[in-house]
């Protein structure tokens, strides 16, 4: 397990990067413009991979290094290539630089500091799956990210690594910009598709997957921007040196060094708060972590000793998620926790499928009822029977992994709950009342 | 920087297969589904190979004409492989496929997605009223008639389900007014009343519900006369059956003549109404028993088909304390009995009566009117508890009986002349809640009195007298001593014999008793036909089950109920004039525009409520929280054919796609975000606001009734032939195939209500179109629209 050199680290500081919008690097002295990313040995991959190299060389490539999306979901990148190369062309490219969870501004910070490797990884790719044409699907209000990738495509192309003759004519791909409004369930994969073709950014059902039909109808690979900007390291220095790869994650709560940081995978995650969290926040002792964002996983202490890596998490009920990793203090409780998240969920739904449209606002308001002291024993298993129905039968990521927190808080911290329902208080103090009035089961009128 | 590249992009057309419409020259792939082989073209979804191959899956927002949304998540199957459901409205139907549609689990999640749904479905859906009336009446259909004056229309509409309306306006304890809407704003309707009113309107001269159908040359007997048994008798003729009705007692009525006194039901009008079910062609024979006169056998035996049991609950149940056998105690039915007979029954100037219900009181009144002077009326239980309604009740204290409660007798003292000389009773308190909810009453030890009388009337409840079927194989008793029926189709153990009323469920009320013989007629009518007997059950629990509403009543003004005229309490003592005046015709119409109309004019149509009553969603755990918790928006009712209530939106967005896809306009989409997404016009104003050309095809595609139809009244459109160039446009866009092209260019339709063919010659004969030269003032001003006065549906309001 080794930390990736400073040439190919995704963020240019070492150590920790500011997560708050006003960031030291932002548009500033940090930004990597492409005769910087060029001095670091930037374009030398794509060049090679592009004049060089066959489709079933960087297939092969991926397979050995096993290369997995970085963005959440941890698909293997070589499957989906092959799912999508089965299919008929014209094919797409999608890079999604959307960071959903506004917690965790991973691609923000990738597009500000960092484009070229995007754009290298968006060459790469659309060389090996015969794409001429890509999207970076961003948020509309990170304005300086937009500018300077704006900048960047113009730069790459001015210099012949994009455009319909770039590289001396081995290669033709139009780069385009998508922003888009979309809110945290805009960030889900077919939704960019949805928001690119000029429709409300709703998730589409799967299967169909986009690499059979995505854009338009045509084979189309979603990737993570950060999924794509690994790609010229891959490229440059081969399997064995990438290794596991690293994962950028954002560190919040409470925490004593919040920020972004690229953690190589593997690191168990109670290391990687003392190594790069500077341990909990002063006065705190951690309580739990949430890792993966709104949706994600709450682990107590106990699991802390878990690597992070996508299997290595799904054993313990987690993903990877959002890259958020969230540390909850003692003072959190863990009813008002998940209440937070679920509220939050239940405003930034889509709207489109029943379960997570109204699911998650009914989970909202048995978790608020149990909060105000107004909890009944049969509440629990009302969360579980509505926790398994999203978990079930929504749509997409959204409303299939909405219940996670409540799930893992309910397994971890049944005690909460108890304390809660019983004895009608709150067990870290912190809880107050939201409703006067519960749900009640009612018959006809 | 060139922006050509980066920043537009013209997008191809999107790729959409259409699916095919038959199976020829396209490969076929082989799947399973619900263990059936089933063959289905490759390029279809799973949906439709299910649907084509009769198998049903539920769905809300899925139509073949449209591309699959996937919102509703009603159609989701298990796909062996697959670790969740998954749509089957979106899952292309592939080879080999094994797919199950029906599972236990499958229904818990339909059933759990159907309960979020109704969670925020703010909107009326039948009226409680009508759900809680055992016959369910269209009660504000007809009291819409009612308000109008037109009573023949309104009893038409109540004797679809209950064939003698004044009858039970005088003596149904009114269930309908306990759950009444209009109790949200300030009292119930007086809905028992205002039918009690047009039933008496068409006393002579009553319309049929529909019209009498061709004689089937089936034969039914009916044993007993009363209620259930003349209900059953009554739709059963309507059928076309031959009925025979059976009754021990010399006239018709049962119950309701020889339980129900004189002055709160007048047995003249009683005759009036009963002699309906004669004049459809049945026939009675009085003093014919059953056990005594006749078996069941005989009957099948005589060549009836079929057999209704409505033997009534005619035997008092007993006291059991010592006494009892004393003379002087009267069990009240035989009292009532008596009493209606005609006799003279002496009860002296002390009567005790014990017992809190409809019959207690009726004895009570009934003793009052005889001339005893002290009535002393005793129940164990408290106000609360009495079966009996709390009119019946007021209205005995006002009479002058005296009312004693958490009271039970303990013994009956014997005076010196052998005769009744008093009762001994105990306090009573209340101690915990019995199986229906009904607290038991626990004696206080030490706490006996004693009240003396002449006569001991005990009402204490019946229960059928089942002896005259004791000698029937197959017909099962119960050990409440009621006839054992299926609960569906109100079949026995012995197919063709049904049974129903207070037989089968024990002394209750005449509306359950008049809903047993209304259904077990329905039911008789199918075994007849020859029906599977098991799902006409299964059909008739569905059909019954009730269906939860939420109860959020927008404002009105405050209208007192209209109170019924009484005769006042002095002029009620001894004698037997009904006690309720009746209204008059203004009275009787003022009540009925009170009533809210909370109805959906889409129920019964609507496929929420379909699949909601299939899944058996008739609770909902989310209601009663805070106002945040669901929505309440404003009705749409400002477009001339189309009205909008969003309260119904399901967002199933059929008619986003149905507006944008099929017809063009693209009126509709999705607004707001999570919770608050709902399906509406661009910035959420006006339909005539958008690009709607009225061609009305989102409100056929609704599933609710989010969005219908304003009737048209348009009459007569004007054409300009001097104007007219026979281009076709109009013929190409009418939604509706009003206009028709033909090689004369016909125009059909042309008058909407007497279709006019015009062929090109005609037009270019027919007179030129001249403007009106009176305009009236409003059509003056062009930017005004044009005003039309279209009704609207029940349920809706401008």
């Amino acid at each position: 397990m080794s930390e990736k050199n400073g040439r190919w680290s995704l963020l240019p500081a070492a150590g920790n990067v500011p997560a708050s919008l006003d960031g030291q690097w932002r548009g500033g002295s940090q930004t990597d413009h492409i005769d910087k990313y060029l001095a670091r040995g930037g374009y030398a991959a794509a060049k090679r991979v592009v004049s060089e190299q066959s489709q079933a060389d960087v297939l092969g490539l991926l397979e050995k290094s096993g290369l997995r999306g970085l963005g959440g979901g941890g698909f293997p990148v070589a499957r989906k290539w092959r799912a999508a190369l089965a299919n008929e062309g014209p094919r797409y490219l999608v890079a999604n630089a959307y960071d959903a969870d506004p917690a965790a501004p991973l691609c923000r910070a990738l597009l500000e500091t960092n484009p070229h490797a995007l754009l290298e990884g968006i060459v790469i790719a659309a060389h090996a799956l015969g794409v001429q044409e890509a999207w970076v699907y961003a948020k509309a209000e990170n304005s300086a990210a937009l500018r300077r990738l704006r900048a960047a495509v113009a730069e790459a192309e001015e210099q012949g690594y994009l455009g319909l003759s770039a590289f001396g004519g081995k290669l033709a791909l139009q780069v385009h910009i998508f922003a888009s409004w979309g809110g945290f369930a805009g960030g889900e994969e077919t939704a960019a598709l949805e928001a690119i073709e000029g429709q409300r950014a709703m998730p589409r059902q799967k299967p169909p997957f986009p690499t059979e039909s995505g854009l338009w109808g045509r084979p189309t690979v979603v990737h993570s921007a950060e999924t794509l900007a690994n790609l010229p390291h891959l490229a440059a220095d081969g399997a064995e040196a990438f290794g596991k790869g690293s994962k950028l994650l954002a560190l919040g709560g409470d925490v004593a060094k919040p920020g972004l940081v690229e953690v190589p995978f593997g690191t168990p995650l109670r290391q990687i708060l003392t190594q790069w969290g500077g341990g909990p926040a002063a006065g705190q002792s951690p309580r739990a972590v949430q890792i993966g964002g709104p949706t994600g996983a709450v682990l107590p202490e106990s699991l802390l000793d878990t690597p992070l890596g996508h299997d290595a998490l799904r054993e313990v009920g987690a993903f990877v998620g959002s890259g958020s990793l969230r540390v909850l203090g003692e003072k959190v409780c863990m009813v008002d926790f998940a209440r937070g998240r679920m509220d939050y969920l239940a405003h930034e739904s889509c709207g489109k499928c029943v379960p997570c449209r109204l699911g998650t606002n009914r989970l909202t308001g048995v978790l608020e009822t149990i909060m105000s002291g107004l909890g009944r024993k049969d509440d629990l298993a009302l969360l579980d029977e509505f926790g398994n129905l999203l978990s079930q039968s929504s749509l997409c990521g959204f409303g299939l992994t909405a219940p996670t927190v409540l799930r893992t808080t309910m397994t971890h911290f049944a005690e909460d709950y108890r304390v809660h329902i019983e004895e009608g208080r709150c067990p870290t103090a912190t809880c107050r009342a939201l409703r006067t009035r519960g749900f009640e089961r009612k018959a006809a009128v | 920087m060139s922006p050509e590249f980066t920043e537009f992009h013209v997008p191809p057309s999107r790729v959409i297969e259409p699916h095919p419409q038959h199976a020829d020259g396209h490969a076929l792939v082989k799947l399973t589904i619900d263990d059936r082989e089933v063959e289905a073209v490759a390029s279809v979804t799973v949906l439709q190979a299910a649907q084509a191959a009769g198998i049903e899956i539920p769905t809300l927002c899925s139509d073949e004409k449209m591309e699959a949304m996937g919102g509703c998540r009603l159609c989701v199957v298990e796909v062996a492989g697959e670790t969740r459901p998954l749509p089957s409205c979106s899952l292309v139907a592939a080879e080999g496929m094994v797919v199950r549609t029906n599972s236990e689990a499958l229904r818990q999640l339909r059933h759990d997605t159907l309960e979020l749904i109704l969670s925020d479905h703010n909107a009326y859906c039948q009226p409680p009223c009508q759900i809680n009336c055992p016959t369910h009446i269209d009660i504000p259909g007809f009291l819409e008639q009612n308000a109008q004056g037109n009573w023949r229309e309104a009893a038409t509409i109540l004797m679809q389900v209950l064939p003698f309306p004044a009858t039970l306006g005088l003596v149904c304890p009114r269930p309908c007014e306990d759950v009444c809407r209009r109790k949200l704003v300030e009292e119930p309707i007086s809905i028992c009343q205002s039918h009690g009113y047009h039933g008496e309107q068409i006393l002579e001269d009553p319309p049929l519900p529909w019209p009498q159908e061709a004689p089937t040359g089936k034969r039914v007997a009916v044993v007993g006369a009363g209620p259930a048994g003349l209900s059953c008798a009554y739709y059963l003729s309507l059928k076309g059956h031959k009925v025979k009705v059976l009754e021990a007692l010399p006239k018709q009525g049962g119950m309701l003549r020889y339980g129900i006194p004189e002055y709160r039901l007048p047995k003249d009008n009683l005759d009036l109404e009963l002699n309906r079910v004669w004049a459809l062609g049945a026939e009675l024979e009085c003093g014919k028993s059953l056990g005594c006169d006749f078996s069941l056998d005989d009957l099948f035996a005589e060549g009836c088909d079929a057999v209704f049991l409505g033997i009534g609950a005619h035997k008092s149940n007993k006291l059991e304390i010592p006494g009892e056998e004393l003379p002087g105690v009267l069990t009240a039915v035989e009292f009532l009995r008596r009493v209606g007979f005609g006799e003279h029954v002496e009860v002296g100037p002390r009567v005790v009566v014990i017992g809190g219900g409809f019959t207690a009181f009726d004895a009570t009144r009934t003793s009052l009117r005889l001339g005893a002077t002290k009535v002393d009326t005793v129940y164990r239980r408290s106000r609360k508890e009495m079966g009996a309604h709390w009119t019946e009740v007021d209205d005995a204290e006002h009479e002058g009986a005296q009312l004693h409660i958490l009271a039970g007798p303990v013994r009956i003292l014997e005076g010196v002349d052998g005769r009744v000389a008093g009762v001994e009773f105990i306090r009573m308190e209340l101690g915990e809640p019995d199986a229906r909810g009904r607290r038991r009453p626990v004696p206080v030890k030490g706490s006996e009195f004693t009240i003396e009388c002449d006569t001991v009337i005990a009402a204490i409840g019946q229960t059928p007298d089942l002896s005259c079927v004791g000698n029937e194989k197959d017909v099962r008793v119960s050990n409440r001593s009621t006839i054992v029926v299926d609960p569906g189709n109100y079949m026995t153990d012995r197919p063709g014999v049904f049974a129903g009323g207070d037989a089968t469920i024990g002394a209750s009320t005449v509306i359950q008793s008049v809903a047993c013989g209304k259904l077990a007629a329905r039911s008789i009518d199918a075994y007849l036909n020859g029906e599977d007997m098991a799902q006409v059950s299964q059909r008739i629990l569905v059909e019954e089950a009730k269906p939860d509403l939420i109860s959020i009543v927008p404002y009105k003004p405050v209208t007192s109920r209209m109170p019924m005229a009484m005769l006042p309490y002095e002029e009620r003592q001894h004698n037997f004039a009904c006690i309720e005046c009746g209204y008059s015709a203004e009275q009787a119409k003022e009540e009925a525009a009170r009533c809210l109309q909370c109805v959906c004019p889409d129920a019964s149509r609507c496929y929420l409520q379909k699949l909601s009553l299939e899944y058996g969603v008739t609770t909902n755990r989310f209601h009663d929280g805070e106002a945040r918790d669901f929505h309440d928006y404003k009705a749409d009712t400002s477009h001339s054919f189309i009205l909008r209530d969003l309260n119904k939106c399901i967002n199933c967005t059929q008619c986003v796609r149905m507006c944008r896809d099929v017809i063009g306009p693209d009126c509709y989409g999705l607004m707001g975000r999570g919770f608050d997404t709902i399906v509406t016009t661009p910035f959420h104003a006006s339909l005539n606001e958008s690009n709607c050309v009225s061609c009305g095809a989102c409100a056929e595609t609704c599933p609710t009734g989010a969005l219908m139809l304003r009737e048209r009244q348009v009459e007569r459109y004007d054409l300009d032939i001097s104007r007219c160039i026979f281009c076709g446009d109009c013929v190409e866009v009418c939604p509706h195939g009003a206009l028709a092209e033909s090689p004369y260019f016909e125009f059909a339709g042309y008058d909407r209500f007497a279709p006019m063919q015009l062929s090109k010659e005609d037009l270019a004969r027919a007179p030129l179109y001249e403007k009106p030269r009176e305009k009236p003032p409003e059509m003056r001003d062009e930017t005004h629209t044009p005003v039309m006065y279209p009704k609207l549906p029940r349920g809706w309001k401008e």
